[in-house]
């Protein structure tokens, strides 16, 4: 836990990190946005999306949909809202925080979609594809945070060493 | 310059990506249109009482909600002794209720040998004893032997995936009209307050008689 936290507070080692990284986190979060928008808009529509496979109605309609009162679509929308955001901010004006607070979000994101995923899978028991791709693209930008944050940790080891 | 590109980017993919969802929304909701409505009756509903009859009463409801089954004889009453009125049962087994599902199947599936209304009276009429059972498939199945259906066709029928669709489509029309606790009533399209007793109930329906009457 204490590594974990020293993990995420030290700063990321810009000059190591490739060109590409932010970028493919920012199309990953903008697939995720796009996903969750999507079901937002549905939600306050009072309609549900139509599903080929799968069990949309059981998943969307239920009690885990909403917290206090708020579709979780909503909430992971503004979470990739934030990441696109700070990630141009970063893109704009290369601050190290810029991309560490996505880092951070991203355990977020991972962890709420694990713990949806297990209640889709095996307390509402249906699929819904839509809830599928977002913990995707969570989980996608997890572990390209991931990867960030060690191989930067790594390399001011090896700077410090 | 830079600057100007990378948030003019932004803000162009962020307006085309929500603009995007909105039409995607919009056409999910055309292709839904096929969805029944409240006040309209389907040729997929299962119907009570007169078929050309000036008041309909629409419920959604649950066969595990003890509201729903407290509902059922005086729904049961409203038809028998009103002939201005027709009754469209819809599902909307709640996500809570784990035999909720199986009893809708079980009716739809009766529904298929032209017994549904015997399996709906037979699950309301018993629901105590099979709401907290951990195998509500097997108690329906005894119900579906004793109002002599075809077991064979039954127990293919309470599995298939039309059965499915049809409660599903139930679900869909009930979600798109806003409904969210069960029973909710509709008389003719309109929403009602559940009424408290028998002769509540009974005005509605014949306030909407009238209603109709005079339009």
């Amino acid at each position: 836990m204490k590594n974990l936290r020293k993990l995420l507070t030290t700063p990321l080692q810009l000059q190591q990190i490739p060109k590409w990284v932010p970028v493919v986190i920012l199309a990953i979060a903008l697939i995720g946005f796009a996903d969750a928008t999507y079901l937002t808009i549905e939600h306050y529509q009072n309609e549900i999306p139509p599903c080929t496979i799968g069990g949309c109605e059981s998943v969307l309609t239920s009690q885990y949909a909403q917290v206090a009162g708020i579709p979780v679509s909503l909430l992971g929308a503004l979470n990739y809202l934030i990441i696109v955001t700070l990630l141009f901010l970063y893109l704009d004006t290369k601050k190290e925080i810029f991309l560490r607070v996505p880092v951070l979000l991203s355990v977020f994101g991972a962890v709420a979609s694990i713990g949806f995923m297990y209640i889709m899978i095996f307390v509402i028991k249906a699929f819904c594809p839509y809830c599928v791709v977002s913990a995707a693209t969570s989980l996608s930008i997890f572990a390209v945070s991931l990867w960030l944050v060690l191989k930067s940790r790594n390399l001011s080891q090896q700077v410090q060493g | 310059m830079k600057r100007i590109f990378t948030w003019g980017s932004f803000a162009l993919i962020v307006v085309l990506i929500v603009w995007g969802m909105i039409a995607a929304a919009n056409k999910a909701e055309r292709e839904s249109a096929g969805v029944a409505s409240v006040d309209q009756v389907t040729a997929t509903d299962w119907i009570k009482g007169a078929t050309s009859s000036p008041v309909t009463i629409i419920e959604y409801s649950d066969f595990q909600c003890p509201a729903c089954a407290a509902y059922f004889p005086l729904i049961e009453k409203l038809i028998a002794e009103n002939t201005n009125v027709r009754f469209v049962y819809r599902h909307f087994p709640l996500q809570q209720h784990n035999n909720a599902m199986p009893a809708s199947r079980a009716t739809e599936a009766a529904g298929n040998q032209g017994k549904f209304w015997e399996m709906y009276s037979m699950i309301f009429e018993t629901q105590p004893e099979w709401e907290s059972v951990s195998d509500a498939k097997a108690v329906f199945s005894g119900y579906a032997q004793k109002i002599g259906l075809d077991m064979t066709k039954y127990a293919t029928d309470v599995e298939s995936k039309e059965v499915d669709e049809a409660i599903n489509a139930d679900i869909k029309s009930g979600i798109k009209s806003g409904v969210n606790s069960t029973p909710t009533f509709y008389v003719n399209g309109k929403k009602i307050n559940n009424p408290r007793e028998y002769e509540e109930f009974k005005k509605i329906i014949d306030d909407a008689a009238t209603t109709a009457a005079n339009s």
